[in-house]
């Protein structure tokens, strides 16, 4: 597999609609339980292993299952896999305003890269539903299109999961660009840990695919906090 | 490119309804132009404003006031970069564009407000048909001797506050000056809000290039 | 250890509800209630459940407060015929403990409920004391138009312990068609689970979903209106932090987390 395709969709440049997300960090940071490079990567770390390995693992079934690369008609026998998919990831996103922003990254992000691998495949799984399909899922089949191996895109996820956050850090807290970085890269391992174990589950039955939550990422998702202004959509 | 080109490439975004992008600093005046311009133009167009504000609550009554619908008013929220959600990544304004677009459709003027930014701040011809940046006079008259894509790349620069100008001794021939160096023959105006809040002179404008918009619909109709 | 239990009950021709298969073994001891209608304390020796009340019939789960240890393999089965109404309730918290070996203890529940059924199942909180590894796994499948109520609390550790590893997953099918999905997972062996994403300050995260075919013509966004779920305030503060999330399905759950074991069970016992 060509590095390439992997390193153009994991580009946090990609106009997919991410800058204007934190992943729950700005939630977090206003209840006072991130304030500097130590919380940070404490929170990091629990969104790796917890949305983010559930994240890649579905975006590497996804890819697994749309690399084929053959697609039978508009609703052909891979989109009504990837709407299995789908609807199982629906079922592990029990918050809706997380349901709506995943589902709004999908979209945006196929956006993109219809622009960049156009084709029949993207066009089916666009219209998965009028929302756009889960961003995991939206993921994988932009694996499946550019090329990219199901492991490379449940990395890709899982690296998704904090860089995002991370990203958002200093604007939220001042806090040192190479202070994220820093954080960041001691990560680097638990991140191939959750995407080689994604990958991995992503081999076996979709009703077994991870599913692991973040309570409290939810409950801050729902919180519209009185008079006080947000920036960030999530 | 240059900029007359780069003004065609976006007049291609395709007929419909017209999108003007309002840009500039804090401050500076955005919201004040589109309540004049809801003012002005809204019995003679169907329009809806979409504003990247993380607060529009606050900034609605100003457009309801003038008689905007409140359901035609969307925000969009840009995590801290402005001009990131009108230029580098537009897909939360394009969505919310296209949702207000088809909600109200047929739609023709569709104001975008942009968080407010420096002079470096644009919108992409990808989003929106034309562009106007407004400065204020009081924050000094060396902004448009500045420039940057902001100044420059505007299809109508607006210097605002000219009431205020004396008192923050900003010398508004020398700004007309700088803007006529800087911009050549794309328009400049100044005006005061305060004054005159329904900025007639934008007003006109718009008109303008909603019959422009119009002729070249039908032409391409009979074509 | 292993042990296993089995709860069926079936709907009679006068609408009451029979339990027809109790059976439990240490430390999954079920008990009748004394009375349908009546919260009473457990008593082995009632009488057969709820004929003519037309009441739900009550079991209580009485775990014992030792265990599960690690190494144990405790299966639960609960199956509610068409129109069969159970509640299923807890005795004492049970308290996950290490095992000899560092095995992991795992309590695997399988519960089906019919048309027209309605199933709801609190048992009391589980209790993740230091070195402890336990999982939960639940799988609910629904008819269409049965009801459920699924109540879960964890509490990380004994009183000024640190707590032990715990991961429950709930996965419940309606009409066959997934509709939550979810796993929580703390402790020292779920890394960055304690922390700001995770847990956070609080030592006690609960959840309590309902399904009830009735909102399946209500807003998909939003608590349906009427119901306790509505009086519930979402808030997010050091003490109680909770949301009421509305599923892509006529099902709600509550979400919780605070600081303690008794601000924890009040906030849930509020939504119903
Ligand atoms: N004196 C004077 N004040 C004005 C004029 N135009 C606007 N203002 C005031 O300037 C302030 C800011 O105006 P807005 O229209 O909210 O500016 P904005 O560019 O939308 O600001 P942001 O959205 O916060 O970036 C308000 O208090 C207006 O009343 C003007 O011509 N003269
Ligand atoms: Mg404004």
């Amino acid at each position: 597999m060509s590095l390439i395709p992997l390193l153009l969709l994991a580009d946090s440049r990609l106009p997919g609609g991410t800058h204007a997300h934190s992943g729950g960090l700005e939630a977090a940071v206003a209840a006072g339980r991130v304030h500097d490079g130590e919380t940070l990567r404490a929170f990091l770390l629990g969104r790796l292993t917890g949305v983010g390995f559930t994240a890649a693992a579905f975006a590497a079934a996804a890819a697994l299952e749309l690399s084929g690369g053959l697609v039978v008609g508009e609703r052909g026998v891979q989109t009504r896999e990837a709407a299995a998919l789908d609807a199982e990831y629906d079922a592990r996103t029990p918050s809706p305003a997380q349901r709506a922003t995943s589902r709004a990254l999908g979209r945006h992000l196929l956006c993109a890269v219809r622009a960049g691998w156009p084709g029949v495949l993207l066009d089916a799984v666009a219209g998965l539903h009028p929302d756009g399909p889960h961003h995991p899922i939206a993921f994988g089949a932009a694996a499946a299109v550019a090329g990219v191996d199901p492991g490379g895109a449940a990395e890709a996820v899982a690296l998704g999961s904090v860089t995002g956050p991370a990203h958002a850090a200093p604007r939220l807290l001042g806090l040192d660009p190479d202070a994220v970085t820093a954080v960041l890269a001691s990560l680097a391992a638990q991140v191939e840990q959750v995407a080689a174990a994604a990958a991995k589950a992503a081999r076996g039955p979709v009703e077994e695919l991870p599913a692991v939550g973040a309570p409290l990422l939810e409950i801050a998702a729902q919180q519209v906090r009185g008079g006080q202004v947000r920036f960030f959509v999530s | 490119m240059s900029r007359e080109a780069v003004a065609r490439q976006g007049a291609g975004r395709g007929g419909g309804t017209l999108r003007v992008g309002i840009c500039g600093p804090v401050g500076a005046g955005k919201t004040s132009l589109i309540a004049g311009l809801c003012g002005a133009l809204g019995t003679e167009l169907s329009l809806a404003v979409l504003m990247n504000d993380p607060d529009v609550q606050a900034e609605e009554p100003l457009l309801t006031h003038q008689g905007l619908d409140a359901r035609r008013i969307a925000a969009v929220r840009t995590g801290c970069s402005p001009q990131a959600a009108i230029r580098d990544d537009i897909r939360a304004n394009a969505a919310a564009a296209e949702t207000l677009e088809s909600l109200f459709a047929p739609l023709d003027l569709l104001l975008v407000e942009a968080g407010g930014a420096d002079l470096g701040a644009n919108f992409s011809r990808a989003l929106i048909d034309r562009q106007i940046f407004v400065l204020d006079a009081a924050a000094g008259d060396r902004t448009v001797r500045k420039g940057g894509p902001g100044v420059t790349q505007a299809d109508l620069l607006l210097v605002n506050k000219t009431d205020l100008a004396a008192a923050a001794r900003a010398d508004l021939e020398r700004m007309r000056r700088d803007a006529a160096a800087r911009r050549g023959e794309s328009p400049t105006v100044f005006v005061s809000l305060a004054e005159h809040p329904g900025a007639p002179a934008v007003a006109d404008w718009v008109r303008k290039l909603m019959a422009q918009r119009r002729l070249t619909a039908t032409g391409q109709e009979r074509r | 250890m292993r042990a296993s239990a089995r709860i069926v009950a079936r709907c009679q021709a006068d609408g009451s509800t029979r339990l027809t298969t109790l059976a439990g073994e240490a430390p999954l001891l079920l008990r009748r209630a004394a009375r349908q209608g009546a919260k009473q304390a457990p008593d082995e020796g009632a009488p057969p459940d709820g004929a003519g009340t037309g009441g739900p019939a009550r079991v209580y789960l009485a775990g014992g407060t030792a265990g599960p240890l690690g190494g144990d393999e405790l299966r639960c089965s609960v199956d509610l015929g068409p129109g069969a109404r159970l509640e299923v309730h807890g005795v004492d918290a049970s308290v996950a403990l290490p095992g000899p070996h560092g095995r992991e203890s795992a309590l695997e529940i399988h519960a089906r409920v019919g048309e027209g059924g309605a199933l709801s199942w609190s048992p009391r909180p589980l209790v993740a004391a230091r070195g402890a590894r336990h999982r939960t796994v639940a799988r609910v499948e629904l008819a269409a138009d049965a009801l459920l109520v699924w109540r879960d609390e964890l509490i990380l550790g004994r009183d000024g312990e640190d707590p032990g590893s715990v991961s429950t997953r709930l996965r419940v099918l309606r009409a066959g068609r997934v509709l939550l999905d979810r796993e929580v997972a703390f402790g020292p062996r779920h890394p960055g689970s304690l922390g700001p994403a995770g847990s956070g300050a609080h030592r006690a995260i609960g959840s309590l979903l309902v399904v009830d075919p009735a909102w399946a013509s209500a807003p998909v966004d939003g608590v349906p209106s009427g119901s306790p779920l509505s009086r519930l305030t979402p808030q997010d503060e050091p003490a109680v932090a909770v949301a009421v999330l509305r599923l892509s399905g006529p099902a709600v759950l509550v979400t919780a987390a605070a600081s303690g074991a008794a601000a924890l069970a009040r906030v849930l016992d509020g939504a119903i």
